[in-house]
């Protein structure tokens, strides 16, 4: 009880930082980033209030660290809204405060509205033939953006469908693999997989092929204790990467990118260039919060947040990101530890695994540790679609939390 | 049940080593990385931050503007192409050249040369209260108007000069003709990089090779003066050709010399007699002097920031027949220098054999106008003994006195010099050369100029050095 109140107000403290930094970098003092301490703040207490109150058995912690991560990244779009040309309001930081606001209730509503875990695990073939169906819109009424199909765009909202289509796969694994596994049930997940794979790589959403195939590994290893499946995965992820390497060009293209940016600085090694220069210029203790050039960086805000985050606060920063995230994902297994049932065990490795493989090929796409792939940064990237449904993966977990 | 809890403790693991791999990676590229890539032309913060920063000025050794940020931030180069090639140019699109370049950590004030903790504590407080800062000046060893004047000098004629302190190695004048102008590089950079002729981008007093023609006769005569028994003895007769298997050595104009020793012959640059003793010295012994000269080394306008490379002058080549040598001796076949180079070579014999380490860094002042370094000259190399410097200053008098060299002789300052004419380009005129320093008995500048194709018995390059040296001296 005593270290949550702690972690709390370490959080309040570092959110007031933040703020109260960002109020003086435009060169005079402003008052709108105050305003939105203020209410983040009130918001943070207030709903943490609340799960003491009426949810206390879950794993707070789940929700603290989230919401320092939301507030993170908050500060930091704030902070690329103030170079926008006019600045006058923080256009983005106020649509990601809301998006932040709506997700909080997201998680509150869940907490309130979902069932006993093992209900929700009778419905597996409309879990799958959902998320089929969201990973196939696209390829009829998809835009293309930023290089991948995988947008649909609806008047002024747009969403991408395998951003939640990935919930839907983790509830149609844990259904299909909680109970005694047939012959039958794992082609069936096998086809399924194979299935949804092969829609994201058509789509050109590599970054979520990656996800989505990391997700299937773990879960098929828990459901099953078998290490075997997990080396026969891998054996296939080469020989499928392999194929897909000469059968399509744009994988070919993040490959010789990824190899040497530097030859392509100017064109399509661009963005990850300019990534690299902004890791580069923050060093250990970055530029410090309004001092560098994050907004230099193409997309900043979304797919990039991560490396403007290392620009201006630096490796330590940006290490303290990373473990941040390290906590959330322990957090979020250990809950699967201590789960009553296989379903709910499932979803919660599903879900923690989620969040772990996003933050991997996001991080180490933007650095370059490995290919780079448009996916967001979960929580901090601006965002609305991410933001709900890692809410809505929040409120899951949390509520398998409480049944330990 | 409990073997399902062991994995997940193992996928837990994994995690944690998936996250750790990245901080590591991280480490390494901070480490490793970053500074490589830092500076790279496509990184737009380079550009950024230097916004931000007021420009330091470029001053010569009298206090003259080179290169200064007006108010509204634009650079100006007050002299424009006469000093073109020394400043170098400042652009956004196209970089930074030459002293802007070289000089470019200290220009922004990034050079970190804390003497004095009154420059501390006034950065200090720059860095809390303002966002533009201001980056340092420089003040060069150049004389800006003696430049100036020299570059207006070579009129339309392509060309190099170089004038140097004999007894310290600062850098007076560095011309290259035709040089670019600074002020216009974002217009013109296109032209400026497709003049293939000209090169206004090369410095040609340091970057560029030519054969030394006669003036080389400076080696030749001190390998002859050190190497050769009885030197002051020796006499040859000239006939104004020396016939080889198949090809002939003429002297200008096929002059016959008659009866001569090394002295005269120096005097009145006899081409007959310097091949001969060429001959005698051979291939090795001639190399070895000229790498005395400081052929064939490693050379650097150096202080303690920056090493700009001179391209050094050689004389190294394969093709060793009687006819090569011969010529090799009188400057020309394969033999290669440049204004510095030679400039150089004279300072050797104006200073008693001393070279002193060439240097154009004079001070380094910040915008309070506090000294932050000076630069102190060095010796470079002990190139020859003073008897044999003292021999050949002699016969460089002579040479001004009743030699090639003296239309250069006037009332005001006595002058010591070598006339150089070098064969390039069959069907050209051939480059002219000349080097001299002055005053004779008590050494002070040395100067060398090229004019491309000037012509023969370097009467263009004679004129530009007599105007460089009496305005020196006039000042």
């Amino acid at each position: 009880m005593e270290l949550e109140k702690k972690v709390l107000h370490g959080i309040y403290f570092v959110t007031l930082l933040l703020f109260f930094n960002l109020s003086f970098i435009t060169g005079k003092i402003d008052i709108i980033p105050l305003v939105f301490c203020l209410s983040s703040i009130v918001l943070i207490a207030y709903s943490n209030f609340i799960i003491r109150k009426f949810y206390p058995k879950g794993d707070k912690f789940l929700f603290l660290i989230s919401t320092l991560l939301c507030q993170i990244g908050i500060v930091m779009i704030y902070r690329l809204d103030t170079r926008t040309k006019n600045f006058e309001i923080p256009r983005f930081a106020l649509k990601q405060m809301t998006w932040f606001t709506i997700g909080i209730a997201l998680f509150m509503i869940i907490l309130f509205i979902t069932p006993k875990m093992i209900r929700i695990s009778r419905y597996k073939y409309i879990y799958a033939s959902f998320s089929l169906a969201l990973l196939m819109s696209t390829l009829f009424v998809g835009r293309e953006i930023k290089g991948s199909k995988n947008w649909i765009v609806i008047g002024s909202f747009s969403f991408q469908p395998s951003e939640i289509a990935k919930f839907f796969i983790i509830l149609y694994l844990a259904s299909a693999l909680s109970k005694q596994i047939t012959k039958r049930d794992l082609i069936e997940s096998v086809i399924f997989m194979l299935l949804s794979i092969g829609f994201l790589v058509l789509e050109k959403d590599l970054g979520a092929a990656l996800i989505f195939f990391g997700i299937y590994l773990i879960m098929l290893y828990i459901a099953t204790s078998n290490a075997k499946y997990v080396g026969l995965g891998l054996l296939f992820f080469l020989f499928g990467g392999f194929i897909s390497y000469f059968l399509f060009n744009h994988v070919r293209i993040r490959v010789q990118i990824w190899l040497d940016p530097w030859r392509y600085k100017l064109d399509k090694g661009y963005q990850i260039c300019q990534s690299l220069f902004a890791i580069a210029s923050g060093g250990l203790f970055g530029k410090g919060l309004g001092l560098g050039y994050p907004y230099l960086i193409p997309l900043a805000i979304n797919d990039f947040i991560f490396s403007a985050i290392a620009e201006e606060f630096g490796l330590i920063g940006a290490s303290a990101v990373i473990i941040l995230y390290l906590l959330l994902v322990y957090r979020g297994l250990r809950t699967a530890l201590y789960s009553r049932d296989l379903f709910s065990q499932l979803v919660a490795v599903g879900i923690s695994s989620m969040l772990a493989f996003q933050v991997f090929v996001v991080i180490g796409g933007v650095t370059k540790m490995i290919p780079m792939t448009g996916i967001t940064l979960p929580f901090v990237s601006y965002g609305g679609s991410s933001m709900l449904l890692n809410f809505l993966s929040l409120g899951v977990l949390y509520k398998i939390s409480e049944g330990r | 049940m409990k073997e399902r809890e062991e994995n997940i403790k193992k996928v837990i693991i994994f995690f944690v080593l998936c996250f750790l791999s990245i901080i590591t990676y991280l480490i390494y590229f901070n480490l490793f990385t970053a500074e490589k890539i830092k500076y790279d032309i496509s990184n737009p913060r380079v550009v950024e931050e230097e916004k931000n920063i007021i420009r330091g000025t470029i001053f010569d050794r009298y206090g003259e503007k080179i290169a200064y940020t007006d108010k509204k931030g634009n650079r100006k180069y007050p002299y424009e192409e006469s000093l073109g090639i020394v400043s170098g140019y400042y652009s956004l699109k196209y970089g930074k050249t030459g002293v802007e370049g070289y000089y470019n950590n200290i220009l922004l004030g990034r050079e970190q040369i804390y003497d004095d903790i009154n420059v501390f504590l006034n950065n200090l407080k720059y860095a809390i209260f303002s966002r533009k800062k201001y980056g340092d000046s420089i003040v060069l060893t150049i004389d800006a108007k003696l430049q100036d004047r020299i570059y207006n000098r070579f009129g339309n004629d392509r060309g190099a000069a170089v004038c140097l302190n004999v007894k310290t190695g600062e850098i007076l004048a560095m011309v290259s003709k035709p040089s670019d102008n600074p002020n216009l590089i974002d217009k013109n950079f296109e032209d400026y990089s497709n003049d293939n002729i000209g090169k206004p981008f090369v410095n040609k007093a340091i970057a560029e090779y030519y054969p030394p023609g006669s003036v080389f006769k400076i080696v030749t005569a001190a390998a002859a003066i050190e190497n050769i028994n009885d030197i002051d003895n020796y006499t040859n007769v000239c006939n104004g050709s020396l016939q080889f298997a198949d090809k002939k050595l003429r002297d200008y104009k096929g002059e016959k010399h008659g009866k001569i020793n090394l002295k005269n012959a120096f005097k009145v640059s006899c081409n007959n007699t310097f091949a001969k003793i060429g001959l005698m010295l051979g291939y090795d012994v001639l190399k070895r002097e000229a790498e005395k000269f400081l052929f064939n080394s490693d050379l650097y306008i150096k202080d303690r920031f920056v090493k700009i490379p001179i391209k050094s002058a050689r004389y190294d080549f394969k093709e060793r027949d009687e006819f090569s040598i011969a010529i090799s001796s009188i400057g020309q076949h394969e033999v290669k220098a440049n204004p510095m180079t030679m400039a150089l070579m004279t300072c050797a014999v104006a200073n008693g054999g001393v070279v002193m380490q060439p240097y154009i860094l004079d001070s380094i002042i910040d915008n309070y106008g506090n000294l932050k370094y000076k630069t102190k000259s060095e010796k470079l190399a002990e190139v020859l003994d003073k008897e044999t410097a003292e021999k050949i200053k002699e016969y460089m008098i002579l040479t001004v006195n009743e030699g090639t060299a003296s239309k250069i002789k006037n009332s005001k300052i006595k002058i010591a010099a070598k006339t150089g004419t070098a064969e390039n380009l069959e069907g050209k005129e051939p480059h002219s050369w000349f080097v001299a320093f002055a005053p004779a008995q008590n050494p002070q500048i040395a100067v060398a100029v090229i004019v491309e194709n000037g012509g023969a018995g370097s009467g263009k390059a004679l004129d530009i050095t007599k105007d460089c040296i009496l305005h020196y001296f006039n000042r």
